[in-house]
């Protein structure tokens, strides 16, 4: 075999390799900044007037410490939202939102969601408070939060619990 | 949405940490170091059969040790905004991601290191996917209600046999609008014509307005995520003191380091919570762009300027030597 030909076929074969293996892990470098979220601790609560039930959930603050931030996303689920106490109804639903139901005693499955940027709006299910500082450099909202829930009259006289989770990316 | 109150003082920060439960990328791919996208997100393009890692960090901003799962969530994007999904959302995307730990308890005012690990299977079709890295506390009690927080890392994962695939947009049309507590703002409709997401960021200048008068720029409002194909308005408030017309607005959305610019006459009405009528936005080409046209200009000059002398030095050398030899 010529010098030559050896060397394209080593050519050949390297490429070959190549072109079989997964791209090589990419280079990086190390940053810092952080998205953080606090939520107020120990001031949610609920509260049935009729046939609403109400909650303040408390104050939230986000503070976007990203190099170049380019915004970010608010949302709110409720999920295991429960009665205990109440009895004879055999269905309900929230104002709106998705999968509620009321089974004897129970509202099993409440999950209702609203998101937006920065401006949290009112939504059939948590009417939301807004007010916040917002720039380019540091975005910090500040928000408080409360819900409110309709149910048939009679299973408001039971007693509500449930979580309300708040998620930033 | 209901009226805005006074802000109440934001919590303080412990140690390092700001206030809370905090997330962040502390890694990024050399190609793509100056995209602010890819610092802030995991933006990738790779081919079937990749694997990588990219680590993260989360931060302790309570005054106690913070129990905290991570874990891999499905999202979506829909009404131009990126929604997580609740829970523990799957995709085929939060099976190719593995997080270590899964669960941490982070000391008071102390950040942690994680480290995600994404392997794409060979057969993975093409297309981009999203999704997050979650970092999730216990939901707090009282009162019958507990009140939650997860904060996430957005990932945007592009599956890319062929190379990564381009980002585009159009920026359509403009509309001039006034808010029921009397802020102008312009609406600028944004169409990604590409094949990847789009965050969008930009800024708004009014010239030509009456009497010749000027205004600006105006940062658009963050926030605005475009999936390929979606069409979704971006925000720009204005200042109260904006009035009527005509202006000649001009704006510059970019998403990552995909600049485009536009322009529109636009007339802002007077009545508060009314909106004059969209006009379509005139596409600016770069060359209009005086951030493009000076380096060009310059460099241009330069270029200009070395042969000039270099074709000086010549002659001179030339006829140096015609000289000694005569």
């Amino acid at each position: 075999m010529t010098p030559g030909a050896r060397t394209a076929l080593v050519v050949a074969l390297a490429a070959a390799c190549l072109g079989a293996m997964p791209p090589a892990v990419p280079p990086v470098t190390v940053l810092s900044g952080l998205l953080t979220v606090s939520i107020a601790p120990a001031a949610a609560s609920l509260s049935t007037s009729g046939s609403t039930v109400s909650g303040t959930l408390g104050t939230s603050t986000i503070i976007d410490g990203r190099l170049n931030a380019t915004g970010y996303d608010v949302s709110v689920s409720s999920t295991g939202f429960t009665l205990v106490g109440a009895s004879s109804q055999t269905s309900a639903s929230f104002i709106a939102g998705t999968a509620a139901s009321v089974a004897a005693t129970s509202v099993t499955g409440g999950t209702a969601s609203t998101n937006a940027a920065h401006a949290l709006p009112a939504s059939p299910l948590f009417h939301l408070t807004y007010s916040g500082a917002i720039s380019l450099v540091n975005l910090t909202s500040t928000y408080t939060l409360s819900m409110s829930l309709t149910v048939p009259a009679q299973a408001a006289s039971g007693q509500y619990t449930g979580t309300v989770t708040q998620t930033v990316a | 949405m209901h009226p805005a109150h006074a802000a109440p003082s934001p919590p303080s920060g412990v140690g390092q940490c700001a206030p809370g439960l905090g997330i962040g990328l502390l890694e990024v791919p050399k190609a793509t170091l100056k995209d602010p996208r890819a610092r802030n997100y995991v933006i990738d393009a790779v081919k079937p059969g990749a694997t990588f890692t990219r680590k993260f960090q989360v931060c302790n901003g309570t005054h106690d040790p913070l129990p905290v799962m991570l874990y891999p969530d499905a999202a979506t994007i829909s009404d131009g905004s990126f929604v997580l999904a609740q829970g523990h959302g799957a995709s085929d995307l939060t099976s190719w991601m593995s997080i270590d730990p899964p669960t941490l308890t982070v000391p008071s005012g102390k950040a942690v290191i994680a480290t995600v690990r994404f392997a794409v299977p060979v057969d993975a079709t093409a297309g981009e996917r999203y999704g997050g890295m979650v970092a999730e506390s216990p939901a707090i009690g009282g009162g019958g209600i507990s009140v939650g927080g997860r904060v996430a890392i957005r990932v945007y994962l592009s599956i890319a046999p062929g190379g990564a695939p381009q980002s585009d947009f159009t920026i359509d049309s403009l509309q001039a609008v006034r808010a029921k507590d009397g802020t102008p703002a312009v609406l600028a409709k944004v169409h990604n014509t590409g094949a990847r997401a789009l965050d969008m960021r930009g800024s708004l200048k009014l010239t030509e307005g009456p009497a010749g008068l000027s205004a600006g720029p105006f940062d658009a409002q963050l926030g605005t995520t475009l999936a390929p194909g979606d069409t979704a308005p971006v925000v720009v408030p204005l200042d109260k003191a904006i009035r009527g017309g005509p202006w000649t607005a001009v704006i510059t959305m970019t998403s990552g380091l995909l600049e485009r610019r536009a322009e529109g006459a636009v007339t802002f009405p007077d009545e508060a919570g009314t909106a004059s009528p969209a006009v379509t936005a005139k596409a600016l080409p770069l060359y209009k762009d005086t951030s493009v046209v000076f380096p060009v200009a310059i460099a241009v000059f330069s270029v200009v300027l070395l042969v000039l002398l270099g074709f000086v030095l010549w002659r001179f050398l030339t006829t140096r030597r015609t000289t000694r030899t005569t």
